[in-house]
């Protein structure tokens, strides 16, 4: 559970609704006119509400162009393509396709080809989920006291129960869905932070998956003071992966 | 179509694809509380609605692509939770329908107490879209799904992970403010 509680003025934060009441057209009649007098007479929120609009108007513009580039890509594309992209994106099987006639020439270069395949990518495989297994205890992260001293015990148990299930090797595909949310919308002033985005990594390692394990670490690092065991400890990894 | 031609459009569209996943698996997850394998599936038969609905030409030129394929989403499930006999008393306000040209109307309104002239006005216009498209987390996910996507603070709280509506809207803030300081910093090199 993500707490951004550092202490902002809750006028701030009022603010800001009613600029996006105001953008987004949720002001009543009388309200708005109001909202606009106000603007004339506070020059601070006066800026707020432009920097807003602009922000929001290159969104538009920039959510349009994307729109138009994937509707071109939707019109290229096939129905069985476009189901095939899902079931990749989503990590689910693709129903198995029944051969029905293979030449035996095929055959036997395709069991080549897969023996040399399949020999260089289980040594692959190994040397990804071994730096999983070995650098899975190698920080003593003690969740249940809270890292930094504060964190709520129920957030810490789900914690503890993730990075134990991480630390087992068990239904890695579920866990790192769990780490990976909350991992998204982590800072690094976050208590959780140096936890969470280690365990990822070590998770992403033991599914074979060297792609992510090295973008959480480098923002794992990013994120670190210079010196600090897990910023140590990334690098180390970064390096060997 | 030529070979570069076929790969960039698959690009394209797993990239789509892969953002949408994120985000409407946070959000059925989130907001129906639906098990990961039941999103997949929602997920699945939506993207196919909404490819049909492209080549078809059902879907209008305006509408936000994003915004549009949540919503079919949203409609799978509850139907699904209809055929699961689940009660459907769930708190969701996510927008049906889209207010662009309002919108638009309202942030010319606000632009124009800055009275640029149509040059600098057309160069700020570029330094905001070279921000907004390379946003970082997790303001990339707040500050879209507010704006662009039409979620609620209270949705998008439920959907990342936050501890509340209002610490949600903190990291909002902060996101707007860091916004601005880029726009501040480009616009500073490049009009001094």
């Amino acid at each position: 559970m993500i707490k951004d509680t550092n202490n902002i003025d809750p006028k701030l934060l009022e603010e800001d609704d009613r600029i996006s009441a105001y953008i987004k057209g949720q002001l009543s009649a009388e309200e708005e006119q109001l909202f606009l007098k106000e603007l004339e007479d506070n020059p601070e929120m006066k800026e707020k509400a432009i920097v807003t609009a602009r922000l929001v108007k290159g969104l538009k513009q920039v959510g349009d162009e994307q729109d138009k580039d994937i509707r071109g890509a939707f019109l290229a594309s096939s129905e069985q393509g476009v189901e095939t992209v899902t079931k990749q994106v989503t990590r689910q099987r693709a129903k198995t396709i029944p051969i029905r006639k293979v030449s035996t020439w095929i055959a036997v270069a395709a069991s080549v080809v897969c023996i040399v395949w399949l020999g260089i990518d289980y040594t692959n495989y190994k040397h990804t989920t071994g730096l999983g297994e070995e650098y899975s205890d190698v920080i003593p992260f003690d969740i249940s006291s809270g890292v930094r001293g504060s964190g709520s015990s129920d957030e810490a148990k789900k914690l503890e129960k993730l990075f134990a299930s991480v630390k087992n090797g068990v239904d890695l595909d579920n866990t790192i869905h769990e780490l990976l949310l909350c991992w998204e919308s982590c800072s690094p002033e976050d208590i959780y932070f140096e936890p969470i985005g280690w365990n990822l990594a070590i998770a992403y390692l033991k599914d074979n998956n060297k792609k992510e394990a090295k973008n959480v670490l480098i923002k794992l690092i990013a994120g670190t003071e210079e010196g600090r065991a897990t910023n140590t400890k990334a690098i180390e990894l970064l390096k060997k992966i | 179509m030529a070979i570069v031609d076929i790969q960039q459009t698959q690009q394209k569209l797993n990239q789509f694809a892969a953002e949408q996943w994120d985000k409407t698996l946070a959000y059925l997850q989130g907001t129906f509380s639906l098990s990961r394998s039941d999103c997949e599936d929602i997920f699945q038969e939506a993207f196919i609605v909404l490819y049909n609905m492209i080549i078809e030409g059902e879907l209008t030129l305006t509408a936000k692509l994003s915004t549009y394929f949540i919503g079919i989403c949203r409609n799978k499930a509850y139907e699904r939770m209809r055929g699961m006999g689940k009660e459907l008393n769930i708190i969701d306000d996510y927008p049906s329908t889209t207010k662009d040209e309002y919108e638009d109307e309202r942030i010319d309104r606000l632009l124009a107490l800055e009275d640029d002239t149509e040059q600098i006005e057309a160069r700020k216009e570029a330094i905001v879209r070279e921000i907004v498209s390379k946003l970082p987390h997790p303001c990339d996910k707040i500050l879209w799904g507010f704006y662009r996507d039409g979620f609620s603070m209270e949705t998008i709280a439920k959907m990342y992970n936050y501890a509340s509506e209002n610490s949600a809207k903190v990291t909002k803030h902060r996101c707007v403010e860091k916004f601005k300081t880029r726009f501040m910093e480009i616009s500073k090199q490049l009009f001094d």
